[in-house]
């Protein structure tokens, strides 16, 4: 795969729950390598339109595809074997397990089971609170260690490309800061492909490479990420300048 | 005090029974939860099939279980597969199809045995022992054991092994147990076995306590519900536990009230820990919600 090759394509996806559609037609595409943001008002079908990519909700009409292979239709606990991870909104950790557990699971999937003892040791060095709060139960956490341990839950699949879904909600500037940080580390130094659905729009696109506007469902804006942070109307409607 | 102590051992062992008959029906709760009203009629089948291994194979009622373990699980298995997974997205109607199971196998095993009592014996059966002064039976120990032995080779699957990490994650969070790879249906299915198969370990060993009749499962049902309830939804180390509460229970309300009054205790007792601790007194405080919540 050439360093600029599509990994990621949502080509007019519709998709929603029971008779309420959420998401109309949306296209949008992300390249290896890239941070691609997608961001929107709450409710604007962010956290459905990744629900759709991983498959625990059916898109209606139009075509996923990952790494070239349709996964459309693909059940959703076969994704991280594929190299498909998601950061859920709230991290989403078995709360009445400890981290160490959450973190194996994280390598559940057959091809990562095998290596869940080293992945352990490589995300307790990533993420040293981790190491510290191996044995606490994982609803025990701060928002901030919870969100590092989700992140280190997605990263025990070793994926090829990670969603993370509003990974900034309900923390403090400070772990704000970090998360993000650690968002562009991942990028950057490891090499990962990253979709990051956020509502800091502000920060969402300092950090990414293109970035995509969802409004009501519609994907109404899409480009650099350089682009968009200087235009007016996004500047007006979700940075509040 | 020699009272006391027979009042204690007819508690422990009861309790034991119970609780042997409980631990399937809480991981089922726990993990899919469902709660199974067929549950004792698992153990019933667990019981003719022993039955029917003691009379046409001429086995001793224990040997039965290499036959009655994996026929009651694959049971189960097929039971959730083709009954309860169609009905997955509608809870309640998984419940009163569980109780619509109960009454089915009911009336199969009543047609087909017309009725007749059996009962089986075996060596062990007519043996007795001596603890402290106090003659305990022989099976009723065997049972015990047995739910001890359950509770904590349970308890060492679902803490130790992946395997067993995965059923708690499908009971802790379903979707984000479908993101880290778990096939939840999978589990479902197993779950479901296990349970099924522990309920026919239950009819094995109990086959040469009780005399067998297709309405049997009933009797071994509502004091489960009791068990789970007050030892706590979805706990292992509860329901055994809550076993010996019971069973405790109703051995001191038989003796010191009045034989006829039992369930009657034992059934206030529930109500009260219910409205006092609704997760249990050994389950997981807010592990009830958790498992009720919204989840796409």
């Amino acid at each position: 795969m050439t360093p600029s090759a599509e990994m990621l394509s949502v080509e007019n996806v519709t998709a929603g729950y029971g008779d309420a559609t959420v998401l109309f037609d949306a296209s949008f595409s992300v390249r290896e390598r890239e941070i691609v943001a997608i961001v929107g008002a709450n409710g604007a079908g962010k956290t459905t339109l990744l629900s759709t990519i991983v498959g625990l909700v059916q898109a209606r009409t139009g075509r996923i595809s990952f790494r070239g292979r349709d996964i459309t239709r693909r059940a959703a606990h076969l994704l991280p074997g594929d190299g498909l991870a998601l950061v859920p909104e709230g991290g989403r950790l078995f709360p009445f397990m400890t981290v160490e557990e959450n973190l194996l699971l994280g390598a559940y999937s057959p091809d990562s089971r095998t290596k869940r003892k080293e992945r352990l040791q490589e995300m307790m060095e990533l993420f040293p609170i981790l190491g510290e709060r191996r044995a606490l139960a994982a609803g025990k956490l701060s928002g901030g260690e919870r969100q590092m341990c989700a992140i280190a839950r997605a990263l025990m699949s070793h994926p090829v490309l990670i969603m993370l879904d509003e990974p900034s909600v309900g923390l403090s500037p400070l772990m704000v800061e970090r998360v993000f940080t650690m968002v562009e580390t991942l990028a950057r130094e490891k090499g990962l492909t990253i979709v990051l659905v956020e509502q800091n729009v502000t920060e969402a696109l300092e950090v990414s490479d293109r970035a995509y506007v969802l409004d009501h469902g519609h994907v109404v804006r899409g480009g650099e990420a350089a682009i968009l942070r200087n235009d007016r109307e996004i500047q007006e409607t979700y940075m509040g300048l | 005090m020699a009272d006391l102590a027979n009042i204690v051992a007819v508690g422990i062992l009861l309790g034991g029974i119970y609780a042997l008959v409980s631990v399937g029906l809480n991981l089922i709760f726990g993990v899919i939860r469902i709660v199974n009203f067929a549950q004792g009629e698992f153990v019933m089948l667990g019981m003719y099939g022993t039955y029917a291994a003691y009379t046409f194979l001429r086995v001793d009622p224990y040997l039965a279980l290499v036959v009655v373990l994996p026929g009651l699980f694959l049971f189960g298995a097929i039971v959730q597969r083709l009954i309860l997974a169609p009905l997955r997205t509608e809870p309640t109607m998984q419940i009163f199809a569980t109780f619509g199971l109960l009454m089915l196998l009911e009336n199969v095993v009543l047609a087909l045995t017309r009725g007749t009592a059996y009962s089986v014996t075996s060596v062990v059966a007519q043996t007795s022992i001596g603890i402290g002064g106090v003659q305990v039976g022989l099976v009723r120990l065997v049972a015990l054991a047995a739910a001890t032995g359950v509770a904590v080779a349970l308890g060492l699957f679902l803490k130790h092994s992946m395997l067993g990490r995965a059923i708690r994650a499908v009971a802790q969070d379903r979707s984000a147990a479908r993101l880290v790879g778990v096939n939840v249906d999978r589990i479902y299915m197993l779950t479901f076995g296990i349970g099924a198969a522990l309920a026919g370990l239950a009819g094995c060993l109990l086959t040469p306590i009780y005399t067998l009749s297709p309405q049997i499962g009933t009797s071994f049902i509502l004091p489960a519900f009791a068990v789970v309830v007050l030892g706590g939804l979805g706990s292992v180390l509860g329901a055994y536990i809550g076993g010996f509460i019971v069973g405790l229970t109703e051995a001191f309300a038989g003796y010191y009230l009045d034989p006829a009054l039992k369930h009657a205790v034992l059934f206030a007792v529930f109500i009260a820990v219910l409205i006092v601790r609704p997760s249990g007194l050994f389950g997981q405080v807010g592990a009830e919600e958790v498992g009720l919540r919204d989840q796409s």
